[in-house]
Parts: C-alpha cells; sequence; structure tokens
C-alpha cells in the first residue's frame, strides 16, 4: 500500500496517480524536473533533507546568508529573500487592523491582501530532519509544487519547492545551519 | 481480396493447425444445411469443407501454398510494441497495479495506400425532439460529409423514431443533389427506438458491397432509447463480427451517454457528444479524413490472463478515447495507415501470482481484418511478460504511461464524482470535482476547469447534475488525450 501525500487515501502498490484526488504518486523521489534558472553562484549547499542525488539549481536574491540560516523564503514576485532563524515555527500571514493574533511572517509589504494571502495563512514547522507546511484553513488555498494540499495537514517540503499562498508565490530554500 | 482457402476461413496465411480447426467448426456450424436452410449458405459450405480438407492437411496445405503467389506469404507490416510500468515486477507480500500500454503500429504510410470502397450509412433520429434546429443542423452536415468522400464512395441515410425507413437507398457520393432533395422531405416526429434504426441501417448495409468494402454507421439521436438496449448491444456485437463499427452522435443533453459508449465501444466505434453544430463539422472532419486511409479493420484483442494477474480496466486512447468492457476479446477498431492504435491496461498482481522466472501478464493475439490484402486476416502474437526483480528497487515508469496516466486519472475523477452522485454522496462527488479542477487548472485548462467547478456548485445546490455539464465534463476531460502534442508542454 502507498499513502497519497495529498489526501493520505490508500492505494495499491504500482498505482501511478492516486485515485481519490488525482495527485501524482511520489514513490519515486528524483522524477521531479526542476526548471528553476540560475542566477548567482549558488550559495546553498548540502539540503538538510532532501535526499536528492544532485544538487537543485534556484535563483537566489543577491543577498548573502547569513551563518546560522537554516530556511528561506524567497518571495519570487519582488526577488526579496526572507530569513528565518531561530524558531521551530512560524505562521504566515498579513496583519491587519484588530487582529487578535499576528502572523510571526507578515507578508503585508508585498501586496499579501491583493494576493489573496489571509490573516494565518499557513504555518511553517522546521524540525532537525524535516520541515514541513500546513495550511491553516486559509480562504484561498496553499499549493505545494502547484498542488493543493488539503487544510490542517502537515505537507512535507524540500529544498527548492515553490509554495503559492493565494496567488503569492514563495520558493523555500534550506541550507545547513 | 479474392478467393482463397485461407479468406474462406477468415485464417491469416500463418495459421495454425489448431486454429484452422476451430475456424472450420465455427464456420460450419453456420453454414451447415442443417443449421442453414438457405441454397447460398449450401455453397458457402462446400467451399468451407473444400478449404478445410487442404488446409488440415499438411502435405496438401504445402502443395497449395507453394502455388501462391509471393505476396501472400509477406509478412504484414504491423508492430506490436507493449511498454510496463514497471521494468521488473517486485515481489511483495501484497496487491500490486502495474500497467502496460499497448500500441499497435502500422507500418504501411499513406503512400502505400490502396483506396478500398467506403459504404457509409447515417441513421438519422427524427423522433419529435429532433424537430427544428437539430434536424437542420444534421442535415446542412450531410453536405459537408459528401464533400469529404470520394465520389465512388457509397452513402446511404435511414431514419427512424418507432420505426424506420431508408431515405436514401445506396447512392454514390457525388449525386449530392438527389441525397439532399430526399432528406428534404424528412419529417421530425413519433419516439426513440434504437433499435429499429439500427437494424435497417446494419441490413442495408450488410447487402451492399463486397467484402472489402469499409462498412460504417453513424447514428445521430438526441435521446433515449426505451427497452431496447439489451438488443441494441447485441446488434452492436453482431456488427463488430461483420466489421462494421458504429460510431455514435449525441446530441444535446437528454441522451444516455453510458448506453451510446457501450453501444459504440463494444462494436469497435466510438461515441461523441454533439453540443452544437461545430462538434458536428469537427467530427465529420476528423473521421472522414480517415475512412479512406483504414488499413485493418475488426482489430480485436484475444486473450488469457497469466496466474494471479486481473485485468481491471482497460481504456483505448488511440484512435478515439474509449473505456473498453473488460472480457475477451477486447474490440479495438480499426488501425489506419501510418497510425497507431493504443491501449492501456491496468493489472492487478496478487501475492499469488505465479513464480517462474518472469511474470506472464497476458497472452493472446491481435486479430484484425485487411481488406487490401491477399490474406485479408492477419493475427499478430501478443506475450507481455516481466522479469520478477530481487531487489526490490523501484523503477522510474516510462514517461508515455505517465503522461497517459495523468489524463486517464483526471477521466477516472470524472467518473468518480458521477458515481458518487449515483450513490447520492453529493459531498465526495463535490470534492472530486475540486481535485479535478484543481489538476485541469495546473495544466492550464482554464475554461473546462471553470465548466467543473460551475458543475462543483450546481450540484451542491441542487443534489443533481445538470445534464450539459455531465456530458460536457465527461466528454472534454476524455479528449484530452486528443491534445498530446508538444503544445501541451507543461507551464
Amino acid at each position: 500500500m502507498i499513502l497519497c501525500p495529498n489526501c493520505k487515501h490508500q492505494e495499491l502498490t504500482g498505482a501511478l496517480f492516486c485515485s481519490e484526488c488525482g495527485a501524482q504518486l511520489h514513490e519515486y523521489d528524483d522524477w521531479t524536473t526542476q526548471s528553476f534558472s540560475k542566477d548567482t553562484p549558488d550559495a546553498v549547499s548540502n539540503p538538510v533533507i532532501s535526499s536528492q542525488p544532485t544538487k537543485p539549481k534556484i535563483s537566489m536574491s543577491t543577498d548573502t546568508i547569513p551563518p546560522d540560516e537554516v530556511v528561506g523564503l524567497l518571495v519570487i514576485d519582488a526577488n526579496r529573500m526572507i530569513h528565518l532563524r531561530g524558531r521551530s515555527e512560524y505562521t504566515l500571514g498579513r496583519v491587519s487592523d484588530d487582529q487578535p493574533i499576528v502572523p510571526d511572517v507578515d507578508l503585508t509589504e508585498f501586496e499579501a491582501y491583493l494576493q489573496g494571502v489571509s490573516r494565518l495563512h499557513a504555518a511553517l514547522k522546521i524540525g532537525e530532519q524535516r520541515i514541513s507546511i500546513r495550511d491553516l484553513g486559509s480562504s484561498n488555498g496553499t499549493r505545494v509544487n502547484g498542488q493543493k494540499i488539503v487544510p490542517n495537514v502537515d505537507y512535507p517540503l524540500k529544498h527548492g519547492d515553490a509554495i503559492a499562498l493565494g496567488k503569492m508565490k514563495i520558493q523555500i530554500v534550506i541550507s545547513l545551519p | 481480396m479474392g478467393r482463397n482457402y485461407y479468406n474462406t476461413l477468415k485464417l491469416p496465411f500463418d495459421a495454425t493447425a489448431e486454429e484452422i480447426r476451430a475456424a472450420y467448426f465455427e464456420a460450419a456450424r453456420k453454414y451447415h444445411p442443417d443449421a442453414n436452410p438457405d441454397a447460398e449458405a449450401q455453397s458457402v459450405f462446400i467451399e468451407i469443407q473444400e478449404a478445410y480438407e487442404v488446409l488440415s492437411n499438411l502435405s496438401r496445405r504445402q502443395a497449395y501454398d507453394s502455388s501462391l503467389p509471393d505476396q501472400f506469404k509477406r509478412k504484414k507490416p504491423i508492430n506490436l510494441e507493449v511498454i510496463s510500468s514497471e521494468s521488473s515486477v517486485r515481489a511483495l507480500d501484497e496487491d500490486q497495479l502495474i500497467y502496460l500500454l499497448v500500441d499497435l503500429i502500422c507500418g504501411k504510410t499513406v503512400d502505400d495506400l490502396i483506396l478500398s470502397p467506403v459504404h457509409v450509412c447515417l441513421i438519422i433520429d427524427r423522433s419529435t425532439s429532433m424537430r427544428g434546429r437539430r434536424l437542420d443542423m444534421v442535415v446542412s452536415n450531410v453536405r459537408h460529409l459528401l464533400q469529404k468522400l470520394n465520389s465512388k464512395d457509397i452513402v446511404s441515410i435511414v431514419a427512424f423514431s418507432d420505426r424506420a425507413e431508408i431515405v436514401v437507398q445506396p447512392t454514390e457520393a457525388n449525386s449530392i443533389h438527389s441525397i439532399e432533395s430526399a432528406l428534404t422531405l424528412l419529417e421530425a416526429s413519433g419516439g426513440t427506438e434504437i433499435l429499429q434504426g439500427l437494424k435497417a441501417g446494419l441490413d442495408l448495409i450488410r447487402s451492399n458491397g463486397s467484402s472489402e468494402t469499409l462498412k460504417q454507421l453513424i447514428l445521430i439521436t438526441d435521446g433515449h432509447t426505451y427497452g431496447d438496449e439489451a438488443a441494441c448491444l447485441a446488434l452492436a456485437e453482431e456488427a463488430r463480427l461483420e466489421g462494421v463499427p458504429i460510431n455514435a452522435l449525441g446530441i444535446g443533453e437528454e441522451w444516455n451517454d453510458s448506453f451510446l459508449d457501450r453501444l459504440a465501444a463494444s462494436s469497435g466505434g466510438n461515441a461523441v457528444y454533439v453540443r452544437g453544430p461545430e462538434d458536428l463539422y469537427n467530427f465529420i472532419e476528423d473521421k472522414f479524413q480517415s475512412i479512406n486511409v483504414i488499413y485493418a479493420r475488426q482489430v480485436d484483442l484475444h486473450y488469457q490472463l497469466g496466474e494471479g494477474v486481473e485485468l481491471t480496466y482497460a481504456f483505448r486512447i488511440q484512435p478515439d478515447t474509449t473505456p473498453l468492457e473488460i472480457r475477451s476479446p477486447l474490440p479495438l477498431g480499426n488501425l489506419d495507415y501510418g497510425k497507431k492504435t493504443s491501449l492501456i491496461l491496468e493489472f492487478k498482481v496478487s501475492p499469488m501470482a505465479g513464480r517462474g522466472p518472469a511474470l506472464n501478464f497476458i497472452t493472446g493475439k491481435i486479430l484484425m481484418d485487411i481488406p487490401s490484402s491477399p490474406v485479408s486476416a492477419a493475427r499478430i502474437d501478443l506475450d507481455a511478460q516481466c522479469p520478477w526483480n530481487t531487489l526490490q528497487a523501484v523503477s522510474r515508469p516510462p514517461q508515455a504511461i505517465l503522461k497517459a496516466m495523468s489524463k486517464l486519472s483526471l477521466y477516472s475523477l470524472q467518473e468518480k464524482a458521477k458515481n458518487d452522485m449515483a450513490s447520492g454522496d453529493v459531498r465526495k462527488a463535490t470534492l472530486h470535482l475540486e481535485y479535478l479542477a484543481t489538476h485541469l487548472l495546473a495544466q492550464g485548462n482554464r475554461e473546462l476547469a471553470k465548466s467543473v467547478l460551475l458543475e462543483a456548485d450546481h450540484i451542491q445546490r441542487t443534489n443533481v447534475y445538470s445534464k450539459e455539464g455531465e456530458k460536457k465534463i465527461k466528454y472534454e476531460t476524455r479528449s484530452l488525450f486528443l491534445l498530446t502534442g508538444p503544445e501541451q508542454a507543461q507551464p
């Protein structure tokens, strides 16, 4: 049996697509073609959790990365990197007036409202061996590499994955601490 | 072409002794004077007898074979390619799925084309609901059809409501005026009994033309048929055995799509959804581009499955897309010059599957009829095996299979949603439609994704499918297969 990473439906071994949600079943690690262009020397090396044999090429902002950096969020439209360090969980969203709980990462300056980002949109969990994202029941949903994820279920991420909060596209950049 | 012992018994030139005996018994059962008092049957029976006496005797057969010209003995230019989703099968203690992509490729190109005569019989529904725009649309497209055919090709037209009549007797396609004037007299009234129309059409096409004629029935209807479904399907089976595919065109939203799908598929044809005149136009454009370029017809896959192997799904993806009923033989329809006929098979392999060096999925033969060849019957052996994998390593499925399956998974989602609705589970159906829309959007198919979402919204509000949406989604997800060109590259 294999478990669909998207909807947790059980499929027989050998199934290529989930019969429940149509997601391609990733039993085969190395087949996703990554087509990010590389425009600066690659500062990120040896991804922490990715078991990919080859180092994926990704586009980077020109910022140099602080040495203790583990995870960076590259906001693609703005070409800006948000550095995350020091915590194991971050909520992503936008700050608006009279909001009791504010997100750890405020995306307002990237036109978050127009892009359809909810106030508390998603949570990023950073563990030693694993980084995952969870949609917090946002209005416009969260996608990982184009695939909409089910709310309130952790979805594993690897270096180079593209996530979308509503329409806002963000690339995950992982480096060793 | 021509009479020879092989054609008399409908056997390929390399027929085995077993096949010769089986063919003889089958033919004899049909034409034996005890079973068939017809005078014509008697002379056929004598021919069968004569053919069998020669072919069943090894030395007489050899003598007969050496008297035949060389072109009889040439190998048929058809290749069979089978790709498996796994390069080797893992021995697991649970069920697993394995997919095969079977391509039957015609090595003859259109340049080698030998024109065979064509007879197309249109079976037009003239029940009350066809009155007005629909009937006009059909009639005005008949001219387009006639222009697509060669001037010597034969056309006949049957109209039916609760009974059938012949509107145009078999006529050469160049007499456009007489055909059109006959059509203007067509009036819509009465119910829809598809069986009546099919019967009349099949009788007409049977009695006209030689064995080389490429025959085809085109059923055009907009309604349900009542009570005669089983008889229609039996007739479609008969049509298949005679090499006459039925293509069904459903106009509007009322017709019974699962019935027409089965009807068309079991005769080797295809069912198409017609929303407006342009769909009809496109159908004629596609279909009659190719009617003269049929190389082989009545292509049937006869099979046995290996031990512990179950065939769980079969879907023809080329030349047109149709789910096939799981039974032997699988009707594969026609094979065109220079083209291929492809199908996807899904197998469930149980842990009890037979051991040995390789797993045997399916063995069998693809039989077909090649009207332009001196020995018209042809056989291609199919033997799909896959070695066992002892390392438990996971191989990456070939791109061709992934590509086909990604399309098929969308079609299956749509089927799932339909089944959910049939069992009254609106919530699940909505979910499946939403997943479908997500994938369509990801592939850049905005227009269809939007219709799917609208439909999801519709079923939530009303608890039933809109008839139009249901058909649109079904036939358009199916036609996704036809768009597999470079223009469909991932965004």
